[in-house]
């Protein structure tokens, strides 16, 4: 790392797990979280000649970000796709196949995904990303006051969904 | 006027979760301190704030997918999946773009197929005529009726039925 800037390779070396976790909270099934980091290591390796040496891991966290926003966008755009011809396309994987069921891990992945997405990108940003009020707000270009309430009314619903599923 | 404190910050249930997270101004801090001091209900809606955080921090991480190992090792290199020519140039490995991977789930045909399909039923929709309008030739009926009965019967007679149902009277 040269400079504080690193390679394209120490980036998805030492960031691998780091960048689809985020895209996996963000997306809520791997083959969106796939997609997803796939696009975001492009769009970092076209930015690592800008990039800043700071945070490493919130520029990261950003891109993959922009890419999920990007994809939420383009969806709203064109919200009707012809039949795939794969099943698993379509049925949510079971989570034996997604990963070890954790029980409860199952239940809070799957009411983060269904905050929407204006909710769920800065709670992602904030528990999963570890980024602070302030980088969220310079991620999603809002003030650090709607950061902060969305946050705030992201973990209310999230809460509430999962007293929900106790019940 | 400078030096003038402006009015404080007026109570906002948001700053809880700044609270939670170290995200508050000495003020901020302040406001929330003694309003959960005076408010059952605020340290409850607290505790219920801080345990989703909780719950979503303690998530486990996530491997990295089966192609990262690919990445890495700079196997399976293919070029021509990637999106950007200035990006390729010296990329150490196979990274697959998200409009070709979405291409590898929906095979052109199937798109084409269900275009096809969807043209197919709006054309016969469109072009197909409902119940068919017939068009009988009354004239040559009639003629040939008249011929037949000409000849072979008193054609007043065997249209009588017809002419009743009709509602001829004499």
């Amino acid at each position: 790392m040269a400079d504080g800037v690193p390679t394209w390779e120490e980036v998805a070396r030492d960031y691998g797990r780091f960048l689809y976790t985020v895209a996996y909270r963000l997306a809520g099934n791997d083959d969106d979280a796939q997609d997803l980091v796939q696009e975001a290591l492009i769009r970092v390796r076209r930015g690592l000649e800008r990039y800043e040496p700071g945070s490493l891991e919130g520029w990261l966290a950003r891109i993959v970000t922009n890419v999920f926003l990007d994809e939420v966008r383009r969806k709203r755009r064109r919200p009707t796709s012809a039949l795939p011809d794969d099943p698993e396309w379509v049925l949510p994987p079971s989570p034996a196949a997604d990963e070890v069921s954790t029980g409860l891990s199952d239940d809070i992945q799957a009411a983060l995904a269904t905050l929407p997405e204006e909710f769920r990108v800065p709670v992602v940003l904030c528990d999963v990303a570890d980024q602070s009020y302030e980088q969220i707000a310079r991620a999603l270009g809002v003030p650090v006051g709607t950061v902060r309430s969305r946050i705030h009314r992201g973990r209310r619903m999230l809460r509430s969904l999962l007293t929900e599923g106790a019940a | 006027m400078s030096g003038v404190p402006g009015p404080p910050e007026p109570w906002n249930e948001d700053l809880l979760s700044a609270y939670a997270d170290g995200e508050v101004t000495a003020e901020q801090c302040a406001l929330v301190e003694a309003r959960l001091a005076d408010s059952e209900s605020t340290r409850a809606l607290l505790a219920e704030i801080e345990a989703a955080r909780d719950a979503v921090r303690a998530l486990p991480m996530r491997d990295a997918p089966e192609f990262w190992a690919r990445i890495l090792d700079g196997t399976g290199l293919d070029a021509t999946d990637l999106s950007d020519d200035t990006v390729i140039a010296d990329a150490p490995a196979s990274v697959v773009t998200l409009e070709s991977r979405r291409a590898s789930r929906l095979p052109r045909w199937v798109a084409v197929a269900g275009g096809a399909a969807a043209a197919a039923v709006i054309a016969a929709v469109v072009l197909v005529p409902g119940p068919k309008q017939v068009d009988p030739p009354v004239a040559s009926f009639t003629d040939a009726h008249a011929i037949r009965d000409s000849l072979n019967s008193d054609a007043v007679s065997s249209l009588a039925p017809v002419a009743l149902q009709a509602g001829f009277q004499r």
